[in-house]
């Protein structure tokens, strides 16, 4: 979303995920544990969720103060370098001053287990939820975008800075209201996603948002149905790869890379993509 | 323009002379003066000293006046001199001879990323890709006993080849993406990085014709010295009685292939295609729009840099005597693009200061070793955020990083 708005793509978004996650952890080892409210899970997770939400989005707008905004009307090369800027500093805050972030850390489940079953299919409790939320989410952020004044000036941003200046729209306010959302559904990711795995490390983030890239370009930048049938793709092409293609499993990235390429010349719009890319 | 500026400017033609020599003499002395400082506290107080002086004296203009005489071809020939001269200052410290090498080696790296980034305004964040390219058809190309694939060729052969590889590769990389918008280039290229990476590492069983190519994880070792007609690579060399270790040849190789790569790009750059990436970089659709074949300007550049980078990649694989994959992560090409963008896009002395600078100061400062990839991250943001042209500008590219009108 942030990409749609400012028009750049923000390499510290997959950092500002794993961020989150790593919040989410703090927030339950040094905050719910000692105050002995880490049960039940209707009320830990919850709070989790906030304060990693709230600390998470303020980061998100403290990048775009100090490593954005200045640049605004700078060549686009130099956003573009300070995102990966910002995106290696992240990785290695956390490498560094997270305790053990070194190493793979384990995130508590926080979520009973078990789960039932549905025609001879497993479903988890946990991915149900998952699941749900991840609707929640989306909804309400199209419900926002399209039905809200701020929803629309988001979009008239989007189509044309300096026109949208003009009809009295205070982009600063906007762009940064997208970053604090952007962030803080990273950061509500984050957690989840630390929940279904059940280890987070400093280094997730990062193939996150590389892998979320391919799967966009290949469904189609700024369509939102192409992205989700790009992930699906991308996920049966892994998996596909590493059960029959002869070291497969090695090579998976490369696969998956090599269709990207493909992808780039022959239908640089994506599969589902109308827009062209320029 | 300041006033010592002007004044310096204006001074008579043996101020001038003096100038141009005690310009190039007064860095090399700091650089020297660093260099013996072994305490790592101590050796950080200097460089903020340092690093004080230099803002108050440039915010004076007296940086400014001694750079312009410095550009004559005296002050040139000095700065030349002391350039070759600096290994025999550390005779009795091979560590620094080493360091230089590897600076050096580094230096011409980012000159190629420079024709890509600084030139074109592409932004390559997998240029590692091609430093390994180099490195492993450098080792198969060497007499290296240890290499499951080797056919030895002459150096020079060796060189090109490895060139050729890394162009090969930026061209196949760059014919799709080159034709989409930057953010594309950089996200795939940020991808192929990685490719190459896993490649390397798991070409020790080729599918379907399970040869050995790359020893995976382990790399590749035992890769000996070139030869160049009598000149061996490596053999000790023998000054005033000291034996000096062979990588001091090394440093003198890259200072070559560092000129080579300035002199092409100065060439280019007076050209046709030069005013094409310029144009290309400050409007592409206008550039179009004049008539230039933008995506074949774009794969220009890129193959230019991807075979500098090939080249440098096989000097490296000689220095180190061998190489794996892990010497080419992301992490390689972030630091290499660091380079670029502290010297200043677009200027290879700046270039060349900031590859020198992010290759020594760890050296000296290990003790923040573990903070150095935070750092440079930081280097990014703060070098965008309040002097985009970097430490040395190019005038161009100032007023253009600076939103100035041209």
């Amino acid at each position: 979303m942030v990409y749609g708005i400012i028009q750049l793509i923000n390499f510290a978004h997959g950092d500002v995920f794993t961020v989150g996650s790593f919040i989410g952890l703090a927030a339950f080892t040094y905050v719910l544990t000692p105050l002995h409210i880490s049960h039940p899970i209707w009320v830990a997770l919850p709070l989790v969720l906030i304060i990693s939400m709230a600390a998470t989005g303020a980061l998100g707008v403290t990048l775009e103060r100090v490593a954005y905004r200045p640049l605004r009307y700078a060549p686009r090369l130099a956003p573009l370098i300070t995102a990966l800027g910002a995106s290696i500093f992240l990785e290695n805050a956390i490498f560094l001053w997270y305790p053990g972030g070194k190493n793979p850390q384990p995130f508590p489940r926080l979520f009973p287990s078990g789960g039932f079953n549905v025609a001879g299919a497993r479903v988890d409790y946990l991915w149900l939820f998952m699941l749900v939320i991840s609707i929640v989410l989306m909804a309400g952020l199209a419900a926002f975008v399209r039905r809200t004044r701020l929803g629309k000036a988001m979009r008239a941003t989007a189509a044309d800075k300096d026109a949208a200046l003009l009809m009295g729209i205070d982009i600063n306010q906007t762009i940064m209201l997208t970053f604090l959302i952007g962030s803080v559904l990273a950061a509500a990711g984050g957690v989840l996603n630390g929940m279904y795995t059940g280890r987070i490390f400093f280094f997730d983030g990062f193939e996150a948002g590389l892998k979320a890239f391919t799967a966009a370009v290949l469904g189609g930048i700024g369509n939102i149905g192409g992205a989700v049938l790009g992930g699906f793709v991308i996920g049966v092409v892994e998996s596909l790869a590493a059960g029959y293609i002869p070291q497969g499993g090695e090579w998976r990235d490369v696969i998956v890379f090599l269709i990207l390429v493909f992808i780039l010349i022959f239908r640089p719009t994506g599969l589902l993509g109308e827009r062209v890319g320029e | 323009m300041s006033a010592i500026r002007e004044r310096l400017g204006r001074a008579s033609p043996a101020t001038r002379a003096t100038g141009a020599v005690v310009g190039p003499a007064v860095v090399f002395g700091v650089v020297l003066g660093g260099i013996a400082i072994d305490q790592p506290v101590a050796f950080g107080g200097y460089v903020i000293a340092v690093a004080l002086a230099v803002v108050v004296l440039g915010r004076m203009g007296v940086i400014a006046g001694l750079r312009d005489l410095t550009r004559g071809p005296l002050g040139r020939a000095v700065s030349l001199i002391l350039i070759l001269a600096f290994p025999f200052t550390q005779l009795t410290n091979p560590l620094w001879i080493r360091v230089a090498g590897l600076g050096a080696i580094f230096a011409a790296l980012a000159l190629g990323l420079n024709i890509v980034v600084g030139r074109a305004g592409l932004l390559d964040l997998g240029y590692a890709a091609f430093f390994g390219i180099g490195a492993f058809t450098g080792a198969m190309f060497s007499d290296c006993a240890r290499c499951p694939m080797q056919h030895h060729l002459p150096w020079v052969l060796a060189l090109l080849i490895s060139g050729l590889f890394g162009a090969v590769f930026g061209v196949l990389l760059g014919t799709p993406v080159l034709r989409l918008r930057g953010d594309y280039l950089a996200i795939v290229t940020l991808g192929f990085g990685e490719i190459v990476r896993i490649a390397l590492n798991n070409l020790d069983d080729v599918p379907i014709l399970h040869t050995n190519l790359t020893n995976g994880p382990n790399g590749l070792f035992g890769v000996g010295h070139p030869k160049i007609g009598p000149v061996d690579l490596g053999s000790p060399i023998n000054v005033f009685g000291t034996e000096v270790p062979n990588v001091l040849k090394y440093y003198f190789v890259a200072l070559i292939l560092m000129f080579v790569i300035v002199f092409v790009v100065r060439r280019m750059d007076s050209s046709r295609i030069g005013r094409a990436w310029t144009a290309i970089r400050e409007d592409e659709q206008a550039a179009q729009a004049m008539g230039i074949n933008t995506t074949r300007a774009k794969l220009l550049a890129f193959a230019t840099g991807a075979f500098f980078g090939g080249i440098a990649g096989n000097i490296f694989v000689h220095f180190q005597t061998g190489t794996s994959p892990d010497d080419f992560s992301f992490i390689v090409s972030v630091t290499v693009l660091a380079m670029v963008v502290l010297g200043g896009m677009g200027n290879a002395t700046g270039v060349a200061i900031g590859a020198v600078l992010l290759i020594a100061l760890p050296e000296k400062l290990r003790f923040v070793s573990d903070y150095r990839f935070l750092l440079f991250g930081a280097v990014l943001m703060v070098m965008m955020r309040f002097r985009p042209e970097g430490l040395v500008p190019e005038q161009r590219r100032r007023r253009e990083l600076t939103g100035q009108e041209t």
